[in-house]
């Protein structure tokens, strides 16, 4: 079985992105919810039941062919630290963090998939996939979804589709989102236009970090709210849709600032290199609005292009748990702004300073 | 409609749950965005993936019903009402008129379309064929064509022997 280290030893598919365009939109991601026919939903359900459920769910998740040599793992075995982790990442949910006995996360060698058994749901399968690109996570989740239908009996009505702990996802039971840098629209004031247009086409939109009403790093996360009474495949595009033209939207919008305001963003560009390359206290909110400007940098070509995913990898990195993870125990506030610090220093110290935008 | 904290037309409609009250709010677009409405970036926040949007899901009760439980799990009405989430599949029959209640608020369409797991696929097409094969049974009894009628019955029990074997 895979150790939690090497999971995370290596970085994820989505985060080395390859040949995928991430410069507005990082990640697309789809997930299904499922459950067992005969069973009572995990949270009206009883701790025996739980485990007797996880009994029948665990093997048929294990042995899918992209499952295979996966990490999988009670939540219960995991420590506060290591749950955090996996949180941060995006690969189990809050919920699930929360819960324990018989509750389990079973992920694939390169985080493309994660499968939560008995969160809030039965089953929650997961696709990741860097760029935009939400219908080629749909397609390869609906390859697992049915290759799991093979060997499990789904909660299903003809009228009401995939039944669900909640009725908000009754229907497909999917859920798609796609993570979006916006910079370019929040320096040019345009973002609380965009996004209420967004919303009023009934989606739902959320800043990536931070409680409350902050969005921090200037990443957003669009997904759809209605999971009933359209297809899957209608629901992707419709989303696919919108998320390209809103990412249309937002290059323009960056073309535009260079153009009409050059030495204003090489301006925040350049400071923001510096605070990140020199400091040795930070936070996690001045750390995200400084990469954020980093990261719209290389897209600007400020920087070279090997920047990038220096600056998505450390999205992840900086994070309370990662910083605890790598420290080996726990650390107050004020240890980890000094970690984050050093994290940072060190992992830019490649990274020569930019080009002048208005040269 | 007016808005309720000026005389311009109510463009907002705002459904709440106030100490187990549902209240209604009719606001115009200056009175939502003062309000902090119409701006979705004032709504809450975080999560990994999207929280489901269970705050919005409101039960509106039916006095009569407030006793009803699920025969298979107990999950009660009373939860439902606290959590708006439900105890096992089979409460989706038990509570079918409140759960259709609470659909057109959630959801873009209230019947489903999409992916259909294989095996239920099966059961359908199987109950489907059973009524073809009774009706046209019941149409050659009447018409006295007993030659037909014969086949039938014998693909009819087939069918529904097959089913028992499986079990």
């Amino acid at each position: 079985m895979m150790r939690f280290s090497t999971l995370l030893k290596h970085p994820a598919d989505w985060m080395i992105s390859g040949d995928a365009d991430t410069a507005v939109v990082l990640t697309s991601r789809i997930r299904l919810a499922r459950n067992l026919c005969d069973q009572a939903f995990p949270g009206w359900s009883t701790k025996e039941k739980r485990r007797r459920a996880l009994e029948t769910l665990l093997p048929a998740v294990e042995s899918l062919p992209p499952m295979k040599s996966s990490f999988s793992r009670e939540l219960n075995s995991l420590s506060s630290v290591e749950k955090q982790v996996l949180v941060e990442r995006h690969l189990i949910s809050r919920e699930q963090a929360a819960r324990g006995e018989g509750s389990a996360a079973v992920v694939d060698r390169r985080q493309n998939f994660s499968i939560m058994l008995n969160e809030e749901d039965h089953l929650r399968l997961q696709a990741i996939r860097p760029g935009l690109d939400l219908s080629g996570a749909f397609d390869a989740l609906a390859e697992v979804d049915d290759q799991l239908e093979a060997s499990l009996d789904f909660a299903y009505d003809p009228e009401l589709g995939y039944l669900t702990a909640c009725p908000t996802n009754l229907g497909t039971g999917l859920r798609a989102s796609a993570m979006l840098h916006l910079p370019g629209l929040v320096l040019s004031d345009q973002i609380s236009q965009a996004l209420s247009g967004i919303s009023k086409l009934g989606l739902a939109v959320r800043g990536l970090f931070g409680e409350g009403t902050e969005s921090l790093g200037n990443l957003f996360q669009i997904s759809n709210q209605s999971t009933l009474g359209e297809s899957e495949v209608e629901i992707v595009q419709r989303l696919e849709r919108i998320v390209a033209k809103l990412a249309q939207h937002e290059s323009n919008a960056r073309q535009k600032l260079i153009e009409e305001e050059g030495d204003v963003v090489a301006d925040k560009i350049g400071r923001a290199y510096g605070a990140l390359k020199f400091s040795h206290i930070i936070d996690s909110k001045e750390a995200l609005t400084h990469i954020s400007l980093l990261r719209l940098g290389v897209d600007l070509g400020c920087f070279a292009s090997e920047c990038k995913p220096l600056c998505d990898a450390l999205l992840m990195d900086i994070q309370p748990a990662h910083l605890q993870l790598k420290a080996g125990e726990k650390l107050s506030p004020e240890d980890r702004d000094t970690l984050r610090a050093r994290t940072i220093r060190e992992r830019l110290a490649e990274v020569e300073e930019p080009s002048c935008l208005t040269d | 409609m007016t808005c309720d904290k000026c005389e311009n037309k109510a463009t907002v409609f705002l459904t709440h749950l106030d100490g187990g009250q549902m209240k209604k709010t009719c606001l115009c677009e200056s009175c939502a965005a003062k309000e902090g409405v119409a701006d979705p970036l004032k709504f809450s926040m975080g999560g990994a993936m999207p929280p489901e949007a269970s705050s919005q899901t409101q039960v509106v009760l039916d006095a009569r019903r407030q006793t009803l439980a699920c025969p298979v799990c107990n999950f009660t009405m009373k939860h439902l009402q606290k959590v708006g989430r439900l105890g096992c599949p089979d409460c989706y029959g038990t509570f079918r008129d409140e759960i259709h209640q609470m659909l057109p608020n959630m959801h873009r369409g209230l019947t489903h379309k999409g992916r259909i797991p294989k095996g239920a696929a099966d059961r359908e097409a199987k109950r489907s064929r059973i009524t073809q094969i009774q009706e046209l049974l019941d149409a050659a009894i009447a018409l006295e064509n007993f030659e037909d009628a014969a086949a039938l019955r014998d693909e009819l029990m087939q069918i529904q022997s097959a089913e028992t074997e499986q079990g």
